[in-house]
């Protein structure tokens, strides 16, 4: 037999075919099988994502019915840099009797948080009066305590003078609000 | 009506008593009646019991009968005579037949006819040619030669008649006298005279067995047998077949003109005679393999043992004892060769056919302008061995004879399955033949030929008393041939010569000078080509096998290549389906994921909110804190206490916790020494028992001019 007999060519034409496919069967044997552990996995992974999903929604809505009556309220509530605060101070003290006095910025305006609702600052001012009675030491506490906004007093330090029975007070004022976006 | 119909009726009953076994189209075309109206009134016949069905043959799904008239004791008068007849011509036992033959001779019973040439039996020299008796003649065992039997007779006259006397002797003589004295080349209808089951060929290739029952119902599993059979025919699971799908056989006859036909055609077969021209030639399509079979091929038969495994060394063995044994030279010498199992252990019987390559090139020559690739060349031996393996199983398993009755002379072969036993070719003269004067001639030596070979097979073992069946085929075969040797050897034999039916293949039969139904036999023995079985030569055989091997491997890679194309379109349709599947569920996963990632912003922005409002909330109670202190600092635990200073310090603002706020107080109680000390720690006491104050410390310092300085420290 002539190695050039068609009969042999075909045959070797064949078999060639026949490698090509089985390997492509292997090929695509392969790949379902791949495929199909795949699939497997990701049907389990999901399916227990699924279950943490259902608990997370749970706890969202337990979340959501949640009612946060100082945020509502807060949400109105704006900061802003620490001149105009001190002059809304001012004018707080003012109507309680206490002439202005002077102040130091503690911290200038800085960001506590960034919620939905906006982002949330705060800045800090040092007043030091001194010869305040205890009653203007509790009117500037009951003013601060009375206030609607989340305000309030950080340090303070209150020293009797012996010689005239008056108070040198000095407080830290904390004003809380929302940035106003610009 | 009445009158016409039993006259109807009787023309049939009298068609089927000369023609018996005969199909509605003959009846129909005798007494002039369509077959769909003849087929009431064979109905009717049959319900009466007056004909009966004696054959059936499936063809191409439908099945065909053959009705004959039943035979009752006193029927007619004619089968009385016939009975008679049988009475007369009893046969003699082989054993006679040597003695009756040369009695015959003797008594000038058979005549010197015109036979120009000596009558040479199993001779591998044709008739025409100057022989080289050297070669063969002593070495063959089965020399039939016999110089008595070489006579020469005029041709033409007739024999002479009987004489009475010598009857009693002779009743073998009788019988061949009422064979001699029936009246040859009849016209086609009186062909059909012959008795019917004993001319029609298909009986023996997919026919039933015969038993003689009557076969009033249907077999069951008919149509399952024919599907089978159909399916069979198709030739799918013969590696040869792969080859070309189709072969043609071109038949030389004894006057060297080619009949060539295709083997496997069905229908209309296409059977070209004389002398090859171009056109003819060209009829065979190249790729069709075409199988040569020439009467005047004479070819020797030899069944050698040997132990020898290997194909190569068989092929040199074999060569190398013909050789030697047949004088012959290498370069003269062809053959072919089956292998086939001995009932000796560990030994392999060569049965080979062998002749010389002269003969086999005068063969090529005369098919030489046909144009196929393929030239398979075998002899008559071994298409009766091809015909033999196509017989039902269980008759192929018995030993048959096959007789040729050619022109010129004739081949007796033995064949059990696919082996041929015995072959010997008997040659009578070098010129075409009377069929009397041929019969005269050849039956004797014939008969000799049987009864010698049966007892060389006997001796060998391969039989163990006669033959099962004898099959007659060739130009010469006839209905008498049948008769004569079923009452000669008490033996069922056969005309195998297919029955033509079709009209028109009939008046195109004559033209073929009687070798129309002999090539149908070749076609039937050829249709189903197994192995090239005995086709010569061996290595063009072996090449051929080869090629075939190929040819089934490559089917069977084409099928396996199909097999695996479609699964890699079924896995490749999966593969993508599953890739598919898998991005969505990928992408469920992720979108599942992204919801959690969602809810979880959600849940964080929530609780940061909530931590925001809490807080607030930690505001305005840290608010109410200072208030509460100033209360505390002005209740009755301070009242002794003169405060000095006073430091309170909240956590940071950053801190989303609750509100601590840290007291530190310097202050004097001023008092005697020990209520100092007692009020200082009464005040701790106070202090530690309140819910509201947390980690509170009294620090009392040393007492001097009746003031006690304390240090408080507490968390609210």
């Amino acid at each position: 037999m002539k190695i050039k007999d068609p009969k042999i060519i075909f045959l070797s034409l064949l078999v060639f075919l026949d490698i090509v496919l089985i390997l492509f069967t292997g090929f695509n044997a392969l790949s379902i099988n791949k495929s199909k552990n795949m699939i497997d996995t990701y049907l389990n992974v999901d399916t227990k994502n699924k279950q943490h999903f259902t608990q997370l929604n749970e706890i969202q809505k337990g979340l959501v019915g949640k009612v946060n009556n100082n945020l509502s309220e807060f949400s109105d509530d704006y900061i802003f840099d620490s001149s105009i605060q001190a002059i809304l101070i001012r004018e707080l003290f003012r109507k309680i009797g206490i002439p202005g006095t002077d102040y130091r910025v503690l911290e200038e305006l800085t960001s506590i948080k960034k919620t939905a609702l906006g982002e949330l600052g705060y800045l800090c001012l040092e007043y030091n009066i001194p010869d305040v009675t205890y009653d203007q030491l509790l009117l500037i506490l009951r003013s601060v305590n009375k206030s609607e906004q989340y305000d309030f007093i950080n340090e303070l330090q209150v020293i009797k003078k012996e010689r005239n029975n008056t108070l040198d007070i000095k407080f830290s004022y904390t004003n809380i609000g929302m940035f106003l976006e610009e | 009506m009445n009158v016409k119909k039993i006259q109807l009726r009787n023309d049939i009953i009298t068609y089927l008593n000369e023609f018996p076994a005969s199909e509605v189209k003959e009846i129909a075309s005798h007494v002039g009646v369509s077959k769909q109206a003849l087929y009431y009134h064979i109905n009717l016949l049959l319900k009466d019991e007056k004909i009966e069905v004696v054959d059936r043959k499936i063809v191409n799904g439908i099945e065909k009968r053959f009705y004959s008239t039943i035979v009752t004791v006193d029927s007619t008068h004619n089968d009385n005579d016939r009975e008679e007849d049988k009475q007369n011509i009893k046969v003699d036992p082989i054993e006679d037949t040597a003695f009756a033959v040369e009695e015959m001779i003797d008594q000038n019973i058979i005549e010197k006819t015109s036979i120009s040439s000596p009558i040479k039996v199993d001779s591998l020299d044709k008739p025409n040619e100057v022989r080289d008796i050297s070669t063969i003649s002593d070495d063959i065992p089965l020399e039939l030669e016999d110089q008595s039997m070489t006579t020469q007779t005029n041709e033409g006259i007739l024999p002479t008649p009987i004489d009475l006397k010598k009857q009693k002797s002779s009743s073998f003589l009788e019988k061949l006298k009422n064979v001699f004295n029936k009246p040859i080349g009849k016209s086609t209808k009186q062909k059909k005279a012959e008795p019917k089951p004993n001319i029609r060929k298909s009986s023996s290739i997919n026919r039933k067995d015969e038993d003689g029952k009557k076969r009033g119902t249907r077999f069951s599993g008919e149509g399952l047998a024919t599907i089978i059979e159909n399916v069979k025919s198709l030739g799918l699971f013969n590696i040869d077949s792969y080859d070309t799908m189709s072969s043609a056989t071109a038949l030389i006859t004894s006057n060297k003109e080619v009949l060539s036909f295709n083997n496997r055609q069905r229908s209309n077969i296409n059977v070209n005679y004389g002398n090859i021209n171009e056109n003819q030639a060209n009829k065979v399509k190249r790729n069709t393999r075409l199988v040569i079979v020439d009467e005047n091929f004479i070819d020797n038969h030899e069944r050698i043992l040997t132990p020898l495994k290997k194909q190569k060394d068989q092929e040199n063995f074999v060569n190398r004892y013909l050789r030697k044994k047949y004088n012959i030279s290498d370069s003269d010498l062809i053959y072919t060769y089956e292998i086939f199992n001995p009932e000796q252990k560990d030994m392999y019987e060569i049965n080979t056919l062998f002749s010389r390559k002269k003969y086999l090139e005068d063969s090529r020559n005369l098919v030489k302008d046909f144009r196929t690739k393929d030239k398979l060349f075998i002899s008559i031996a071994g298409v009766f061995s091809h015909y033999n393996s196509q017989l039902k199983k269980s008759r192929s398993k018995n030993t048959n004879i096959y007789i040729f009755m050619g022109k010129k002379g004739c081949e007796l072969t033995w064949v059990k399955g696919r082996r041929i036993l015995y072959n010997r070719s008997i040659l009578v003269s070098n010129q075409e033949l009377p069929k009397e004067s041929y019969l005269r001639e050849t039956l004797p030596r014939v008969v000799k030929t049987i009864s010698i070979s049966l007892n060389t097979l006997k001796k060998d073992g391969l039989i163990k008393e006669k033959p099962d069946k004898i099959f007659i085929a060739g130009p010469n075969a006839t209905a008498d041939l049948v008769a004569f040797f079923n009452e000669k050897y008490n033996q069922n034999a056969e005309n195998i010569n297919v029955k033509i039916s079709n009209e028109n293949m009939q008046d195109k039969s004559t033209n073929f000078n009687g070798y129309y139904d002999t090539s149908l036999v070749f076609m039937e023995s050829l249709k189903k080509w197994g192995r090239f079985r005995y086709v010569y030569t061996q290595k063009e055989k072996s090449k051929l096998r080869k090629a075939g091997k190929f040819n089934l491997i490559n089917l069977g890679l084409i099928l396996f290549t199909v097999f695996l194309f479609l699964l890699n379109i079924k896995l490749f349709e999966s593969n993508l389906i599953y890739s598919y599947e898998k991005d969505l569920t990928l992408t469920n996963t992720n979108l599942t994921l992204k919801l959690i990632n969602s809810i979880k912003q959600s849940i964080s922005e929530q609780q940061v909110l909530g931590n925001l409002d809490q807080y607030l909330a930690n505001i305005k109670i840290n608010k109410q804190k200072y208030e509460s202190l100033f209360s505390l600092l002005n209740s009755d635990i301070f009242k002794s206490i003169d405060f000095k200073s006073l430091e309170m310090v909240t956590t940071s603002t950053k801190d989303f916790d609750k509100k601590i706020n840290t007291v530190m107080i310097n202050a004097e109680i001023n008092d005697f020494r020990p209520e100092a000390i007692l009020e200082a720690e009464n005040i701790d006491v106070t202090l530690k028992s309140s819910d509201f104050i947390k980690n509170s410390t009294v620090e009392k310092k040393r007492y001097s001019r009746g003031r006690l300085p304390v240090k408080i420290t507490f968390m609210i």
